[in-house]
């Protein structure tokens, strides 16, 4: 069965005493459950530890969403680009850097896998994503690889991180070739009085992060941070429209949460008249139906 | 054994109630610094009662010539990792030699030892195994300058220091019951901070928030 704004306006209304409601025309009434939902979003965000209060505010959350930050610098409105629009709270952020290797490349085979054979030992292992540039003559060699250690100088050249997809050379492998390591690791948050810290200085394996003046600005600046991957809390798009009896907030919304939201409403409803009884009643459903 | 990173967050969830947030208080390049620490001091307290050393504890280090940092034609130059001091006259390096592993190297403790033997008239003549001495974060081999790559097996200070040791993939040199004791002194250590509340007030003095100032 729908829930559509005329519904909702019902359920609120129960929860109030109806005489009261001649004093708010359906402009006033769309601003207050407007501003309960947006508060109602707010609450749940706070204490967002267990899979049922994610339930509640699924629609409201994205997870792995894939941006390519300016000099280390993601917008968090639609002013300036790149940016995410529709950002309202940060859950987890991950960081690709690319870190050079102090590596020559020798050779690169004309095989299927490429195998690469390097001029000096190193601590790369099976599975390990790296980049390689600038090789010319066996261009497939070229991009992000994850490699599979043959000898403690050679590696083969594969496509993904099980190992499966041979990457297939194109050619004699004629000179250049740059090797970096590719790191693609979750960061925490940069606080101002951490930055004192010898042991909290960002590196590219270590990366932090900042929400400051309307951007996520991402540390070290001093490499390129070419990629993220962001989990956030976006702002609401659907809102409660009283005179609405189409369209279906439960595609949106749980029906839990719509009920959490008519209690926030009423709360603050009663808060506004003053009404100290409606207030501790809205309180307790409040309570019972988080 | 598990890795570094799978150490740290032990201890990190040992202390945190068995939960990992990016919001913790202590960094984890902090935490990192401990277990280095306190590994050292567990292999010196039991290593100073069994004088035995556990071959988990131990990295080998194949250590190549590099162009770029010798300093003379007398000696060739190696870097290496820092060793454990095991007592007054050993350090974590049990083997310096050649790559095989059967050739060990004559180690010297000082320049004054290494004077001498190239002073003595036997040890002068007979003695052609190359030596090296330890200073400045480098071996320096002489007796033969011809040599390319050589072989350092012990136990290392830090073993990120290791260049072929890559610490999110490769086991901690470490053995269980070190392990035990290891995460133990650091949980000492880093519990205390984790239970004191945050300083919140910006007034130059720590002032942490369970503290009721009058």
């Amino acid at each position: 069965m729908a829930t559509t704004g005329i519904d909702f306006k019902k359920i609120w209304e129960r929860k109030i005493d109806k005489s009261y409601t001649a004093f708010y025309n359906s402009t006033k009434q769309n601003a207050l459950f407007k501003n309960a939902l947006i508060n109602a979003i707010e609450l749940k965000y706070l204490s967002l530890d267990s899979q049922k209060i994610y339930d509640e505010i699924g629609n409201v959350i994205k997870t792995g969403q894939v941006f390519n930050p300016s000099s280390n610098v993601i917008f968090l409105s639609t002013v300036g680009s790149p940016n995410i629009s529709d950002y309202n709270h940060l859950l987890t952020v991950k960081c690709k850097y690319i870190s050079p290797l102090n590596l020559i490349l020798e050779k690169i085979s004309y095989a299927a896998p490429i195998v690469i054979t390097v001029n000096k030992l190193n601590n790369l292992r099976d599975g390990e994503l790296i980049n390689i540039s600038s090789v010319t003559g066996n261009t497939n060699a070229n991009g992000d690889r994850y490699i599979k250690r043959i000898t403690n100088k050679t590696f083969a050249l594969y496509s993904d991180n099980k190992l499966t997809v041979p990457i297939i050379g194109n050619g004699n492998y004629v000179s250049g070739g740059i090797l970096s390591r590719v790191y693609y690791k979750y960061a925490i948050p940069y606080k101002s009085d951490r930055k004192i810290s010898v042991f909290g200085e960002p590196t590219e394996d270590n990366p932090r992060f900042e929400v400051v003046s309307g951007k996520l600005k991402l540390y070290p600046t001093d490499s390129t941070c070419s990629e993220i991957t962001i989990d956030y809390i976006t702002k609401p798009n659907v809102f409660i429209d009283v005179t609405n009896s189409v369209t279906d907030l439960e595609l949106t919304y749980p029906l839990k949460f719509l009920y959490y939201v008519a209690d926030v409403a009423a709360k603050m409803f009663a808060e506004e008249i003053k009404d100290t009884e409606m207030i501790n009643a809205a309180v307790l459903e409040n309570n019972t139906n988080q | 054994m598990g890795t570094l990173p799978e150490i740290i967050e032990e201890i990190i969830r040992a202390d945190n109630s068995g939960i990992i947030t990016d919001e913790q208080k202590l960094d984890n390049d902090y935490i990192e610094s401990l277990v280095h620490e306190y590994r050292a001091q567990a292999i010196f307290m039991i290593y100073s009662n069994t004088k035995r050393l556990n071959p988990s504890w131990t990295q080998k280090c194949i250590l190549e010539y590099d162009e770029l940092i010798q300093e003379s034609k007398e000696y060739v130059l190696f870097r290496a990792p820092r060793p454990l001091t095991l007592d007054p006259i050993r350090n974590g390096h049990i083997y310096v030699g050649s790559v095989c592993g059967t050739k060990p190297f004559r180690k010297v403790e000082t320049r004054a030892d290494l004077a001498n033997r190239n002073m003595h008239r036997h040890m002068k003549v007979r003695d052609n195994i190359p030596k090296v001495l330890y200073s400045d974060l480098c071996y320096e081999v002489y007796g033969n300058t011809d040599i390319k790559t050589i072989l350092v097996d012990g136990v290392h200070l830090y073993p990120t220091e290791v260049i072929t040791y890559n610490k999110y993939k490769d086991p901690y040199p470490i053995s269980g019951d070190l392990l035990d004791m290891m995460k133990s002194f650091v949980r000492k250590e880093t519990s205390l901070s984790s239970n004191t509340p945050s300083d919140t007030r910006s007034d130059s003095t720590h002032t942490p928030t369970s503290i009721s100032v009058k």
